[in-house]
């Protein structure tokens, strides 16, 4: 089945689709599963999941949680609290790109601007406190 | 003629005495010769100090200038407003911080001059047996001031200057960048990510 065209853009995002599938999964057999798709799950998740049900549903929603395991992690240390907009257009950069990657954002003042970003193991600081560190000592 | 014993006596101690005026005052300028030399010795070295680390003050202050100058230029996320804004800003504190530390150090190089001079006095008091380890005390000391107020002086000033420069920079930029060229700012960070390979 093709996952990568499921809204997930943050870990955030991550948590609360797995509470979501941790829920249906507890309750596909049971006759109150119209019910949890109505009233316990958002909306694009009911949406996802349509007419899907008892064991296509299952393989679904196993199957969602393996590719939800499998996406890298990119970890983006912001100087701001970015909008739901300016996350978007972060996360429609990595698709660009060809890439689907959940965003671990976290926010931290003090890099004034710009971002740090850790991924494949690799940290790079591409933050203006990096720069003005870099003007101001010019060799370390 | 035999001269009585009591002025045999006194003419002996009179020689004495006078053998040892002579010897004190021989000494007495001896040690006021030496002492004016240590002092001499230590201005100087103390100049000598002053003169490099100003000079290495300076070169690092217009190594960062040039630097600052480079890196504000070639940044692609700066606009002009705020190149002048943080040009500007850094060349007032340095200019502010090199004033300063010049008078910070001229400062600390008299209290240098007076450290050592004290050091002398308290050798002029000494027996002569004692001079010459008071003397490699001396130079261990002029030594000593010399390299720990060169590197102190130098580190406080490079710490200082950087903060300073640092809480500046930082929050006349956090006042300039608005939502929009943070978001910029962070696909820049992305594309250059892009670039050195991080995914």
């Amino acid at each position: 089945m093709d996952y990568s065209e499921i809204n997930i853009k943050t870990t955030s995002d991550v948590t609360v689709l797995r509470q979501e599938i941790d829920l249906l999964l507890n309750s596909l057999y049971h006759s109150d599963i119209e019910k949890i798709l109505k009233e316990k799950v958002r909306a694009s998740t009911a949406e996802l999941i349509g007419d899907k049900r008892e064991q296509e549903l299952n393989s679904y929603l196993e199957g969602l949680l393996d590719y939800l395991s499998g996406l890298p992690v990119v970890e983006l240390a912001l100087a701001y609290e970015p909008t739901p907009e300016h996350i978007a257009a972060f996360s429609e950069w990595f698709r660009g790109q060809s890439k689907s990657v959940i965003l671990n954002l976290r926010h931290d003042p003090s890099l004034i601007g710009g971002a740090t970003i850790s991924a494949n193991g690799k940290y790079r600081d591409y933050s203006i406190r990096n720069y003005v560190k870099t003007i101001i000592q010019p060799n370390s | 003629m035999r001269l009585p014993i009591d002025v045999f006596l006194y003419t002996t101690l009179l020689f004495v005495i006078v053998v040892l005026v002579v010897f004190y005052v021989r000494l007495q300028r001896k040690f006021v010769k030496e002492k004016e030399q240590r002092r001499l010795m230590a201005e100087q070295t103390s100049q000598e100090v002053l003169a490099a680390a100003q000079k290495e003050a300076a070169r690092m202050l217009d190594g960062a200038r040039i630097k600052a100058g480079e890196i504000i230029n070639n940044a692609q996320f700066f606009n002009s407003q705020q190149t002048r804004v943080l040009a500007d800003t850094i060349e007032k504190t340095r200019v502010e911080y090199q004033r300063q530390f010049s008078r910070e150090l001229d400062l600390a190089t008299r209290e240098s001059i007076g450290a050592v001079q004290s050091i002398s006095q308290s050798i002029n008091s000494s027996l002569e047996a004692q001079q010459k380890a008071a003397q490699d005390e001396l130079s261990r000391t002029i030594e000593e001031i010399k390299t720990t107020a060169k590197k102190e002086a130098l580190a406080l000033f490079d710490k200082e200057l950087s903060e300073k420069v640092g809480t500046v920079a930082r929050e006349i930029l956090k006042r300039e960048i608005d939502m929009n060229e943070h978001r910029e700012l962070v696909i820049n960070s992305l594309d250059q990510a892009k670039k050195d390979g991080l995914f």
